[in-house]
């Protein structure tokens, strides 16, 4: 039976649109060069889509798993990275994929583990939060605001936090050539990143696998079947045996009686695969999308004439917050994390903080303005989409967030920055399409994901189960 | 519900078309799966005059 939608759900809906599309027509015939932002901007938009349609949140699947043992969001998310690794690996055979691939090292691994606590702690993981906040979730907003924040702040963090560099980093950070402009000697993030990271090599499983990432064999033998298939499999017969199994069994028992074969643990394992079906749908949907993106980026790029969005926003006339070497973020794909942290650090340096000094936007992401930013319009646009599809399903609330609720997701965002600056990315950036390309980084960020995420399990019901039982005691007095 | 967000598909499908269609010439001037070995178009900056000009730029902030 279909819902009815209030009429103004509808309108609503068709005004978010009619604005983006406002937004685009007006600045196309104001400049050609807009089309590149517009490109963010539309694309940003189906992704707000189907992560509203596929409830595409990490920290639910996670959470789902550990505390009530529901696998079902877990293995849509599995499917999804399978679908659109097959995807976007496709792009990448044509040899026009704008994607790059990050160094490996336990960084990923201690990075992941710290996002996952926060993501758990915060009630949404960095996608899940845009599209939460599209759906009127004051916490979810909350959350954006806290990871974007913690990014901004946490990569400028030096003086008493310059002790805790070893001096090998500091040394290697120091040789590595930086302009004057960037103070590469004080800075946490400055020295982690210089001195550390960028020292660790850059692998893909095809390149592992003596294959090059740019052929039809190298992206879909090597990053998306050695890559993803076969260590999705493993993680999803792993939720299997320890998840579904036993009320499967009990199931088939009550059913058919006898006992259970290697056949019926097939039709098991299959029938929680199918479980999933919107989640993978929309990971489908998100990989098409992500892959034509790419082609369009890389194509603007090809007219314009240009390598990195910092060239257009310059000719534009709008050369603030462009990185020393000329750049801006302009990944080319889905991305979540650096956009938050650059609108926060473009305010702070309004309000006299310098944030050109470190790394992170001095030399490679800049701080433009967040009007003229591609990947602020692509935020932007998914929270619409989001928004779109919530109002159109009659989904869409306005939530305030409760004093307690917003404690967890200040704190939870917090740790969430921190991951995702420790990694380079978010539950996005560092795992869904870093492990989808086959870099071998987003595994490693996807098991501390996961660690992670139990850990703050763990730690919520212990603070629940203590706050239920001081309650029940207040009551037991008052009777 | 399912017409008006059909309408929407349609909406947003046909900005993200006309952005495809707008990047498709560049490659069809330098040929599907040219990738790496393709070059941008003829007006582009060279990549050391564009590192030179910003270290440029960079000097007339300092000055």
């Amino acid at each position: 039976m279909e819902i009815a939608i209030p009429r103004k759900n509808i309108i609503w809906a068709y005004v978010i649109v009619g604005f983006f599309g406002l937004v685009s027509v007006i600045t196309f015939a104001m400049h050609e060069y807009y089309a590149y932002l517009s490109a963010y901007l539309w694309f940003g938009f189906i992704y707000g889509m189907c992560l509203q349609y596929g409830r595409f949140c990490f920290a639910s699947a996670f959470r789902d798993l550990f505390a009530v043992g529901v696998p079902r969001m877990v293995v849509g998310i599995m499917i999804a990275t399978l679908l659109f690794a097959i995807t976007s690996n496709l792009v990448a055979a044509t040899g026009w994929s704008t994607f790059h691939a990050a160094p490996v090292s336990m960084h990923a691994l201690i990075a992941g583990l710290i996002f996952g606590v926060g993501m758990v702690f915060a009630g949404g993981c960095a996608s899940g939060s845009l599209y939460k906040t599209g759906e009127g979730n004051g916490v979810s907003l909350l959350v954006i605001l806290s990871i974007s924040a913690t990014q901004a702040l946490f990569v400028d963090w030096g003086g008493v936090f310059n002790k805790f560099v070893p001096a090998s980093w500091h040394e290697s950070a120091l040789q590595k050539g930086l302009p004057d402009s960037i103070n590469v000697g004080d800075g946490w993030v400055d020295q982690y990143l210089a001195g550390y990271v960028w020292n660790q090599p850059v692998k893909t499983y095809a390149q592992t696998l003596g294959m090059q990432d740019d052929t039809l064999t190298g992206a879909l033998l090597g990053n998306a079947f050695a890559g993803v298939f076969i260590p999705a499999v493993i993680i999803l017969a792993i939720v299997y045996i320890f998840w579904v199994r036993k009320n499967y069994i009990k199931k088939i028992s009550a059913e058919k009686g006898g006992s259970i074969t290697y056949k019926d643990h097939l039709n098991g394992f299959w029938s929680m695969i199918m479980a999933s079906k919107r989640t993978s749908i929309a990971g489908l949907l998100l990989g098409i999308a992500c892959g034509l993106q790419m082609f369009v980026i890389e194509g603007l790029r090809m007219k314009f004439g240009v390598k990195n969005a910092g060239t257009i926003l310059e000719r534009l006339g709008h050369d603030f917050g462009i990185s020393a070497k000329g750049t801006v973020f302009d990944p080319g794909y889905w991305y979540v994390t650096t956009q938050e942290a650059q609108w926060v650090g473009w305010t702070l340096q309004k309000l006299g903080l310098n944030n050109m000094d470190n790394i992170y936007f001095g030399w490679v992401n800049g701080i433009p303005n967040p009007a003229m930013n591609p990947a602020d319009w692509m935020s932007v646009a998914l929270i619409g989409g989001a928004a779109v599809m919530a109002l159109l399903h009659g989904e869409f609330k306005f939530k305030a967030p409760t004093r307690e609720l917003a404690f967890w997701a200040i704190l939870g965002g917090f740790f969430m920055g921190i991951g995702s600056r420790l990694a380079l990315g978010c539950n996005v950036g560092a795992f869904f399409v870093r492990t989808a390309m086959g870099d071998m980084s987003g595994w490693l960020f996807g098991l501390g994901m996961i660690g992670g995420a139990f850990i703050g399990v763990k730690i919520f019901n212990w603070y629940t189960e203590r706050k239920m039982a001081k309650e029940m005691a207040g009551f037991d007095l008052d009777l | 519900m399912k017409q008006h967000l059909f309408v929407i598909i349609v909406i947003v499908t046909g900005f993200s078309t006309f952005l495809l269609g707008y990047s498709l010439p560049s490659f069809l001037e330098v040929g599907f799966g040219g990738g790496d070995s393709a070059s941008i178009t003829p007006d582009a900056e060279n990549e050391a005059d564009l590192m030179k000009y910003y270290e440029d730029l960079y000097k007339d902030v300092e000055e």
